[in-house]
């Protein structure tokens, strides 16, 4: 993985010693609230329900065990000894005092960490595959491109003040493991027909209070145009994106009133201005920062394959764990596992410090030093060979973080909600524990099989609703929480924004009406191998609907 | 916190602070017989070629974040000073004005920043092409009358002030001409 | 019927306070200083930007509550959050802490 530099260190230092001198000017009273607002956002510091919140950026969803420790260490002795990954690959600490926060940072900087441009209306932490550098199915490891972007975007002298917050998103493989159409940029990493890389470039997908799917505006953008190319499109945004109405000032809305034929006239322009620039990429330059991401030097396991079939055969519970929660590894010795921290009534995302640690021995001992954090609020093994998938599950169930259960139904991804949000009009974390424990059991949620349910607190989508098979809104309405169910929506390469049912529900009715939705996808699809998301392709919202609506009635 | 009061009409530059040489007016007739005016774009753009190139007095340009400097970009070298208006802090267009007016169409003269700027902003302005500040602000008055700019020891974009630096990546810049 | 208190969080740590009847700011919203009628509220609201100035507190805000008993029971969920802490860790937060000896 990426290492920092002395540039690297010096600049995130000199960034943590403003901070410290601004946090020491606001607590003395010389700075107001208003004007030291925007630079605490700058350090992710943000301010919630209960406390302040420290968002720290986890680059591309990548950590090494030292970092992992130095995560769980932070939650002990500034937090109360838990964290919270999020969908954008970080991870929230929801009860730091604001004069320890510099500490933290310190803390943070002496791991090659930071918390910077977790917020604001900047380009944020850009986000990869959680399967990068493993997967069997990657063409190439798309962390180089996004750690040599996440390096462009900090501190950009042109793009810290953006009409609104801009994400970039980055897959190496076919199958999108990265939502990359629901950001503002999305960038598919693949092989033209001369076997060099470059980049699919999708524009103007989010989510939010108007979803929109991105627009494909150039199929194959070399690697050594990445900067100019991403420079020109963010300049045509800064100067021409809605600064009127926060709700319009992403660049999707731009998009959308553009036309994607225009905007892509005005941005092929403006790149042709730069595109023989100083941002064009030296290919020496890229092949430094891919030497960063250089496989780990996996040592020849065949031994696993014998071993696993008499394991599995002797314990149920593992065996379904491996046929969930492991995925097949560019090196048939190993495969990728996938850490539940969605145990069954749990909170979605948590993790205690014990955990963290615990994960982080896991991984140096049985993981070549290697954790990811996924959009889908899971951690990630990326190399653990087959014949040490039984002791990794041994060592997982010791602090509950083996439920078998990655992409099923009760892998909920959820938003903090109103428990914690000072934006959220709902509750989300209760409606997943309930609906958690009501397909908890692990026969009946392998018979549902993959269903993506996302659950958000408010119309903000954190929690990714649009884009999950069955999704949950909460609103406050008449002072009460209500929840909207959609149906159909899907983050993946054939991305979809999923279609309300149509009223919303109670707290008390919402998880029976979950039930109403899955019991009739069981009784509709055509056999087992159909997923819920197919068969609501085939069939529509109809059946849906009749189910919802006409039982809720009658049962009144 | 330095309690020096540096005045509101005062420019400031790499160099400090300087005396305004350009007084602000709506119009020419307003202006009086100043020997150096900014005007807004439509005013300036109403002038004839005669009189903005007229060497007894120099007419600068002031241009608001939604106005478009395309209608300047072919006759920059008319143009003595270009001033970009900072209405609010967050309000970014005019860096990417500066990076086109500046980098893209070389333009020679004074580009001017106006407005609500932050000390934290500074040092972008100065990287993405500005070479004047007029501020309104008085924590950054302050901060800039004690020569704190915030900055950062390296950058990881190009832009102006900053040289490259050889062993490290094409996109790195340390501060320094 | 409902009434109305001051509310914000404390500067240094975040911590969820009211604005007390003796004037200080209090950890729990017993002893709340309680606006009965338009003027009292001018006056939180006042009390409000000053305590903004004085950089002991940041998002201040009136909001309702209902007396029930000697109790006072804040009319919106978020508020009634922010009294105890999240519903769903009932160890963290006001609620967590231990009751205080009679």
């Amino acid at each position: 993985m990426y290492r920092y530099d002395e540039f690297d260190h010096a600049f995130v230092s000199a960034r943590v010693e403003q901070f410290k001198d601004q946090v020491e000017r606001r607590l003395a009273g010389e700075l107001t609230e208003e004007q030291f607002r925007p630079l605490r956002l700058m350090n992710g510091v943000y301010l919630q329900l209960h406390a302040y919140m420290l968002r720290v950026a986890v680059p591309y969803g990548t950590l090494s065990s030292r970092q992992m420790h130095k995560l769980a260490h932070i939650a002990r002795r500034y937090d109360r000894g838990y964290g919270h990954f999020t969908t954008r690959q970080n991870i929230q600490y929801n009860w730091p005092a604001l004069k320890d926060i510099p500490a933290v940072l310190d803390e943070l900087a002496s791991v090659e960490m930071h918390a910077l441009q977790t917020s604001g209306n900047c380009i944020r932490n850009v986000t990869a595959d959680h399967f990068a550098g493993a997967a069997a199915d990657e063409v190439g490891d798309p962390r180089p491109y996004a750690e040599i972007l996440r390096q462009w975007s900090s501190m950009h002298p042109e793009f810290s003040y953006l009409p609104r917050k801009f994400k970039i998103a980055v897959t190496g493989a076919d199958r999108d493991r990265a939502a990359i159409q629901v950001h503002d940029i999305g960038l598919h990493l693949k092989k033209n027909e001369a076997g060099e890389l470059g980049f699919a470039v999708y524009v103007g997908g989010g989510q939010g209070r108007t979803p929109m799917v991105a627009k494909k505006i150039r199929d194959f953008l070399p690697v050594e145009d990445l900067l100019t190319y991403t420079t020109a499109i963010v300049r045509v945004y800064n100067l021409n994106g809605r600064r009127d109405n926060k709700y319009k000032a992403r660049i999707k809305i731009l998009v959308h009133e553009t036309g994607t034929e225009e905007i892509t006239r005005q941005i092929e322009a403006e790149w042709q201005a730069i595109k023989e620039t100083d941002l064009k990429l030296p290919q020496q330059d890229v092949d430094a920062i891919d030497t960063y991401f250089a496989p780990p030097n996996l040592v020849q396991r065949p031994e696993g394959w014998s071993g696993l079939a008499a394991a599995r055969k002797a314990d149920h519970a593992f065996s379904a764990w491996v046929d969930q929660n492991v995925t097949p590894h560019k090196n048939p010795d190993y495969g990728v596992v996938t850490i539940s921290l969605k145990p069954i009534g749990g909170i979605p995302g948590d993790a205690t410090d014990a955990q963290m640690d615990l994960v982080a021995d896991i991984a140096e001992k049985f993981s070549y030093d290697e954790i990811r954090v996924s959009h889908e609020q899971n951690l990630v093994l990326p190399h653990v060979a087959i014949a040490d998938l039984r002791i990794v599950y041994d060592l997982l169930l010791t602090d509950g973080l083996a439920t078998a259960n990655a992409g099923l139904i009760t892998d909920i991804i959820s938003c903090p909600g109103l428990d914690y949000c000072a934006l959220a009009t709902a509750r989300s974390i209760p409606v997943a524990q309930r609906i958690s424990e009501r397909f908890g059991d692990p026969e009946r949620q392998a018979d549902i099989g993959e269903l993506k349910l996302k659950i958000s607190g408010c119309i903000n989508a954190c929690g990714h609703h649009h884009v999950g098979h069955i999704g949950i809104l909460g609103v406050e309405k008449k002072g009460e929480e209500l929840y909207q169910i959609s149906l159909g929506g899907s983050g993946d390469e054939i991305c979809t924004i999923g279609d309300i049912t149509g009223r919303g529900f109670s707290s008390e009715e919402i998880v029976d009406a979950i039930e109403t939705i899955v019991d009739r996808y069981l009784e509709i699809r055509t056999d087992k191998e159909e997923t819920f998301l197919a068969t609501y392709r085939r069939v529509g919202a109809a059946p849906f609907k009749d189910a919802l609506y006409s039982e809720v009635a009658n049962a009144a | 916190m330095s309690d020096i009061e540096q005045p509101a009409g005062e420019l400031w530059g790499r160099e400090g602070f300087r005396e305004d040489p350009y007084v602000t007016a709506q119009t020419l007739e307003e202006a009086g017989d100043a020997p150096a005016v900014i005007l807004p774009l439509g005013a300036w753009l109403g002038l004839t070629e005669e009189t903005r190139n007229a060497s007894n007095r120099k007419i600068g340009v002031l241009v608001a974040p939604g106005e478009s400097i395309e209608p300047l970009l072919p006759i920059l070298d008319s143009i003595p000073v270009i001033a970009l208006q900072f209405p609010a802090f967050n309000d970014g267009r005019s860096y990417s004005k500066a990076e086109l007016i500046k980098n893209q169409h070389h333009f020679k003269g004074e580009l001017r920043a106006v407005g609500d700027v932050l000390i934290d902003q500074v040092a972008y302005m100065l990287r993405t092409g500005f070479d004047t500040m007029k501020v309104n602000h008085a924590v950054t008055l302050n901060r800039l009358a004690g020569h704190n700019l915030h900055d950062v020891p390296g950058y990881y974009q190009p832009g102006r002030g900053s040289h490259t630096v050889s062993g490290t990546y094409s996109w790195r810049r340390v501060p320094g001409a | 019927m409902s009434v109305k208190v001051l509310t914000a969080n404390r500067l240094t740590d975040g911590e969820v306070v009211w604005l007390g009847a003796n004037g200080e700011w209090l950890e729990h919203i017993d002893g709340a200083l309680i606006a009965r009628h338009a003027e009292a509220v001018n006056a939180l609201e006042e009390a409000g930007k000053s305590a903004i100035k004085s950089n002991l507190v940041i998002d201040v805000n009136v909001i309702d509550v209902e007396e029930r008993g000697t109790d006072l029971y804040p009319v919106r969920l978020r508020e009634r959050i922010r009294q105890l802490g999240p519903t769903i860790r009932l160890d963290l937060g006001k609620q967590a802490e231990k009751p205080k000896a009679a």
